[in-house]
């Protein structure tokens, strides 16, 4: 029938129209429009290096590494024959061994004691990397011990001194890596220290102040600072607490006519009178030195078991001395406080101590000897990169485990000059570079502080993924159930089977 | 006072001391018959109000502070610190409500713990938690060396110990009271352990059951003093040997007490106060 047919025909061309409708508005929804939604509801995340970070993690990080010695003696084949015999025991460094040049031998002819010789040879300049001085005949006589460190960056040695001995020495104090007793003690590593000195005087007799920082004490302080300065800046700040007490009651001994304090009552001391310290404004950390001084009443005040002195210091925090004034003097004795002092801020910045057989050369009015220095730098170096790749390390493993949090530019920015510094310095310190490596460092270190405490990398609360699809849906199921209802008749008009047509 | 109060970080959402309705202000007592100030002379609050909400809570326990908050707002830890964490209020199956607004999760809190362990911000956490429901809270710890103990189980309410008439609410919780009660008892040197802590406050006089969550935490409880989280006990070493200043090449002889005079700069002109009340015509 024509009627009919033609009826087919219209019938199939608005088939495939509609059939193509309905295909456009698929293709429009599945192809383009699931794609936009899901990358308008990204979220910004800045590249990060985690190549470089699994990198750091690879790094050998040894103190010692790199560390250069030479050793000096009266004749070349003596200094290189003791060199070729530590190379063995002190495989991370680098040693070479050379005779005394003539203007060294100069000045070593004058020189009386081995002391005398250790400054003899620092007369020009310090030097810059550690040496191994082997004494002369004619002063080996006089050495206290094989082993001498002396007040620079050198190290006195007799000729007969064994290879062995040395090299444990050296490992102990400037090549080895930090123990335990040392890293539970000493403060983080920071390039920039508050010292604040706290004198605590319940009754104080007199009212002229106790400590002088400007006078005497400061005099006797500032060279310790200026010594400290490569290392990191430390401002000296100090007050007077009056009406302080200790918090706890000290025995009376009636045989050594004294008032004295227990250990355990000394690990009760520290909390209470941190509380009345005070709270530092800047954000730099504080070593905290508190001077207290007996209540007339209480005096002599001793701590049990005696000691050297009466002192005492809390890891990682700072340390507590008392001290008694003689009898009708009204101020503290600046020297005896300030020796006190520096012995404290010494161990808790972590200077290495060499054992009891080698002789260790006065300090001076400095404070700190230059091969301490040397350690120190070489030391904090290490534990900056450290604690740069373990922020790192944590930082990156956050990242990938939770995939909505937003990663700033400047994050991005941080990890990767964090990287870069990291990398650095343990480049220059396998060079021997210990003061560009600890410059890196302290740089890598911050860059990764930056990085991991920066204020934007919140999670996104109460914007999972699933609350994500939760709002989406309701918008989107209303469009697509029409959509996908009609995939199915789309389906049926391109294998091309009859349409399915209600009976008239 | 066993923890200093710089060493204490107090989150308070609703100042109940300066509540217009309190009829003695500035104080919160622990019972009706006022035997304790609990918001004595010092106490320090340093998040209060508008300040007490969830994300300030997750970014101090994170370390990521906007660069301006000052050092006593933030929580100065390190590896060697034991952390206690105290939580209160309303809560339910996995939440604790803050401001009547929002809600942490036990999951937002596990995941700051983990955070701070990665961080290295603690040696060990003892958490406790007085809401209803409160072990909830700690089940989805992962973080190690915590240790949590919770008024309630799920699934039971933590009740309120008792009414002060006087001012028409209940005053206290029951597990609160009683482990209160456990501190006010405990001396400087004392030898109870984080066991006996944990057993306060039994069934017949807490009406709920305290959960308490151990596994996280390497040692035995019983072994553990009290006075590790709650007290002042610091370890200290005495200073020996010690260093000598005293060989200079320029030796100065140190005399006691002098001082270096440095003369007072010159006052740069006359200086009056402004008048109080200016006249502005």
């Amino acid at each position: 029938m024509a009627g009919g047919s033609g009826g087919a025909d219209t019938a199939d061309d608005t088939r495939t129209a509609r059939s193509l409708a309905a295909l456009s508005f698929a293709v429009t929804v599945i192809a383009v429009g699931v794609p936009v939604w899901l990358k308008t509801t990204e979220i910004y995340r800045a590249a990060i290096l985690y190549g470089g970070i699994a990198g750091l993690q690879e790094l050998e990080l040894r103190v010692g590494a790199g560390a250069r010695l030479e050793v000096l003696a009266e004749d070349g084949p003596a200094a290189e024959r003791l060199a070729a015999g530590l190379a063995p025991l002190l495989p991370d460094c680098r040693l070479d061994g050379r005779s005394f040049t003539e203007a060294e031998r100069g000045r070593l002819a004058d020189a009386a004691d081995p002391w005398a010789a250790d400054d003899a040879l620092n007369s020009v300049g310090e030097s810059d990397h550690l040496r191994l001085i082997v004494l002369p005949e004619r002063l080996a006589p006089s050495a206290a011990a094989p082993v001498m460190f002396g007040r620079y960056a050198d190290v006195l040695v007799t000729p007969t001194v064994g290879a062995e001995q040395l090299a444990a020495l050296l490992r102990q104090t400037v090549v080895g890596d930090v123990s335990d007793a040392v890293a539970t003690r000493r403060v983080r590593s920071a390039p920039a220290y508050d010292l604040l000195v706290s004198v605590a005087a319940p009754r104080p007799l007199s009212p002229e102040p106790l400590w002088d920082g400007s006078g005497a004490a400061g005099r006797l302080l500032e060279p310790v600072i200026e010594r400290l300065r490569p290392l990191a800046n430390i401002s000296v700040k100090s007050q007077h607490l009056y009406h302080a007490d200790l918090g706890v009651r000290p025995g009376w001994d009636d045989t050594a006519g004294e008032y004295f304090l227990s250990e355990e009552q000394l690990s009760l001391v520290v909390t209470p009178l941190e509380a009345r310290l005070g709270a530092s404004v800047s954000g730099r950390p504080t070593l905290q030195f508190v001077v207290y001084v007996p209540a007339p009443a209480e005096q002599p005040l001793h701590l049990r078991p005696a000691g050297a002195a009466d002192a005492f210091l809390s890891p990682r925090w700072g340390g507590v001395q008392v001290y008694n004034p003689p009898a009708g003097q009204e101020t503290v004795d600046a020297r005896r406080v300030v020796t006190v002092l520096v012995t404290q801020l010494r161990l808790l910045l972590g200077v290495p101590e060499p054992p009891p057989e080698a002789a260790v050369r006065p300090a001076g009015p400095s404070g700190l000897r230059g091969w301490e220095l040397m350690a120190l730098r070489r030391r904090r170096a290490v534990e900056n990169v450290e604690s740069a790749r373990r922020n790192l390390a944590s930082l990156a493993a956050m990242l990938e485990q939770i995939s909505n949090i937003v990663i700033d530019d400047s994050v991005g920015a941080a990890v990767q000059d964090g990287v870069a510094a990291a990398e650095e310095a343990a480049r220059y310190l396998a060079e021997g570079r210990e003061a560009d490596a600890y410059a890196s460092s302290c740089r890598a270190l911050a860059n990764s502080e930056r990085a991991i405490y920066d204020p934007s990398m919140l999670a996104l609360l109460y914007f999972p993924d699933d609350q994500k699809y939760a709002i989406y849906i309701p918008l989107f199921l209303p469009v697509s159930i029409p959509v996908l209802m009609s995939l199915r008749s789309i389906w049926g008009w391109v294998r091309g089977a009859p349409e399915k047509v209600k009976a008239e | 006072m066993l923890i200093v109060v710089n060493h204490i970080i107090l989150m308070l959402a609703d100042d109940m001391a300066c509540n217009p309705r309190n009829p003695r202000p500035a104080t919160v007592f622990n019972n009706a018959n006022q035997h304790i100030n609990v918001y004595g002379s010092d106490v320090e609050v340093d998040y209060r109000g508008d300040e007490v909400t969830v994300e300030r809570l997750v970014r101090l326990l994170t370390g990521r502070l906007e660069p301006s908050t000052p050092p006593t707002k933030r929580l100065l830890t390190d590896d060697r610190s034991n952390v206690l964490i105290y939580m209160t209020g309303h809560g339910g199956d996995g939440f604790l409500k803050f401001q009547d607004a929002e809600e942490i999760t036990s999951t937002e809190l596990a995941d700051a713990f983990e955070q701070m362990w990665q961080q290295r911000r603690y040696n060990n956490i003892f958490f406790m938690i007085d809401t209803c429901q409160a072990a909830s809270m700690y089940e989805k710890f992962y973080s190690p060396n915590i240790l949590a103990v919770a008024s309630s189980q799920v699934g039971e309410d933590s009740l309120s110990h008792h009414l002060d008439s006087s001012l028409g609410v209940y005053v206290i919780d029951k597990y609160t009271y009683h482990a209160l009660d456990f501190m006010e008892k405990l001396r400087k040197d004392s030898k109870k352990s984080m066991a006996d802590f944990l057993r306060v406050c039994p069934r017949h006089q807490c009406v709920s059951t305290v959960g308490v969550r151990s596994d996280l935490f390497p040692r035995n409880p019983a072994d553990v003093r009290v006075t590790e989280f709650f007290g002042s006990v610091r370890h200290v070493e005495r200073t020996d040997r010690l260093v000598d200043l005293g060989d200079g090449d320029t030796e100065t002889p140190v005399t006691v007490g002098t001082r270096v005079e440095t003369a007072a700069p010159a006052p740069a002109g006359s200086y009056r106060y402004v008048a109080q009340f200016p006249v502005m015509s």
